[in-house]
């Protein structure tokens, strides 16, 4: 699995930080590092399924600490993926009630990096929970608010691109949808709470 | 926009706000009410909070398709590879199949015959230098032009006529009854040659003699005898012949004598 452009760790962080345009650095990383970390997790009890997985997590923690400005280059990437991709597999073995696994390549955690990285795979269990939520909204909502937020397309884009009648019907769906949203992390209290706690976590 | 409108409308002017699309004006004045608003401060809070997940969830269905996409191609570039390598397993195992059906088609047809008919050279010699006379005895040269000319039957009929029969002429009419398909005559011939080189202490045909009188074994399907002989010349590295008994030649002789058994 070959993509043309050779990136540095550095150029790499640089677009996951700022870019919205993921997929090039992503997957440069996927052509780097996918065979020998799902090698790794295979050697150590995992199944194919287990390692694709466990990397698909991986890469979302990576970005997600990246973007938080949690990785510090104390490492290289491939150490940094190996570090997150064994603590992830190690919980999730934990989970299965597992107890052995063969150590390939030792990330002790010591630093301030290693801290932040079991941090952040707490809250990424509860964020996966939290976002799961917005599976709940139905296809249409989902696109609508993914198209507006996170891809930041004007109401005439979204129009377009979902073949409404109007602008102005885009516009009455994308409210409704939102306040869907707010209502339900609103009547729920500890879901209120976790995604408090999680935009604290992002932005401290 | 007016912010005392419908929800739907004031929702709209926060995300306008959010995402920095109000001008200068615009931004002040809702920045004036948002300080002194509680329950906008509440709406913006949540719009906010709403949006920050959507950003989340947006981002991480982006990954997901990634990681499909290059999942996916990772599992192709797996299966060229693997058709790749069938691909020259098949090529190998034709090979293997080829060589194996002509190694037990050469084993199968293998027999003393067609080992003498592929690999045996008769004996060759130039014409006789100079005129019959003292040294070149009558008898002797004629056999040799004959032998030379490939008179074989004049060979033997001069041969058997000569009274003193030399070295060369036994020689000559052993190669000469070998070229007659008469190996057992052969066979006497060349040992002549020895015996009487020993004899006489002259070698100039003992080596030669041996080499003939081993394929002549062989004609005569004397089969270990000729190994025996073969073997002697292929482990002296001074014999005349020594070039001639090659390993492979060999290997055929001893795979002959493997099959017989």
């Amino acid at each position: 699995m070959k993509i043309g452009k050779r990136y540095s760790d550095e150029e790499i962080i640089q677009l996951v930080k700022f870019g919205r345009n993921l997929e090039q650095p992503i997957s440069y990383l996927y052509t780097e590092h996918f065979e020998n970390l799902t090698n790794f997790i295979r050697k150590n009890k995992g199944s194919q399924q287990d390692a694709e997985d466990i990397f698909q997590e991986t890469i979302i923690t990576f970005v997600d600490l990246v973007e938080r400005e949690k990785f510090r280059g104390e490492s290289s990437i491939k150490t940094f993926l190996y570090a997150i991709a064994r603590n992830i597999w190690l919980n999730e073995l934990k989970k299965r009630d597992r107890m052995f696994i063969r150590d390939t390549e030792s990330y002790e955690p010591q630093s301030k990096e290693s801290e932040d990285l079991q941090e952040a795979l707490i809250k990424n269990e509860s964020k996966q929970k939290v976002l799961e939520l917005i599976e709940q909204l139905g296809e249409t909502c989902k696109k609508i608010l993914v198209y507006y937020y996170y891809e930041n397309l004007s109401m005439k884009e979204i129009y377009e691109r979902m073949h409404y009648e109007s602008e102005q019907v885009v516009r009455n769906q994308k409210y409704k949808c939102m306040k869907k949203l707010i209502d339900w992390i609103d009547t729920n209290p500890g879901m209120k709470n976790t995604v408090k706690e999680l935009l604290a976590y992002g932005t401290e | 926009m007016e912010l005392n409108n419908t929800q739907q409308e004031r929702w709209e002017y926060i995300d306008a706000y959010l995402r920095n699309e109000l001008n200068t004006e615009e931004k002040a004045n809702f920045e004036d009410q948002l300080s002194t608003n509680s329950s906008l401060q509440e709406e913006v809070t949540s719009i906010r909070t709403a949006s920050t997940l959507i950003r989340s969830y947006g981002q991480r269905e982006e990954l997901k398709e990634i990681h499909k996409k290059m999942v996916s191609l990772q599992k192709r570039n797996q299966d060229t590879s693997t058709q790749n390598i069938r691909f020259y397993l098949r090529i190998a195992a034709i090979i293997v199949f080829l060589v194996v059906a002509w190694s037990a088609i050469g084993f199968m047809s293998l027999n003393p015959n067609s080992l003498y008919s592929d690999d045996f050279s008769s004996f060759t010699s130039d014409a006789v230098r100079g005129e019959a006379g003292p040294k070149h005895p009558k008898t002797e040269y004629l056999i040799h032009t004959e032998y030379v000319n490939a008179n074989y039957v004049r060979v033997v009929e001069l041969y058997k006529g000569s009274k003193e029969k030399s070295l060369m002429e036994t020689f000559l009419a052993g190669n000469a009854y070998l070229a007659l398909n008469q190996a057992s005559t052969a066979i006497y011939c060349f040992k002549q040659v020895l015996y009487l080189s020993a004899k006489e202490n002259t070698y100039g045909y003992y080596q030669e003699a041996e080499y003939y009188l081993a394929w002549s074994y062989l004609r005569n399907n004397q089969l270990d005898d000729a190994i025996k002989l073969f073997d002697k010349i292929r482990r002296s590295e001074f014999h005349v012949h020594n070039g001639d008994v090659d390993s492979w030649f060999y290997w055929k002789l001893k795979l002959l004598q493997w099959k017989r058994r």
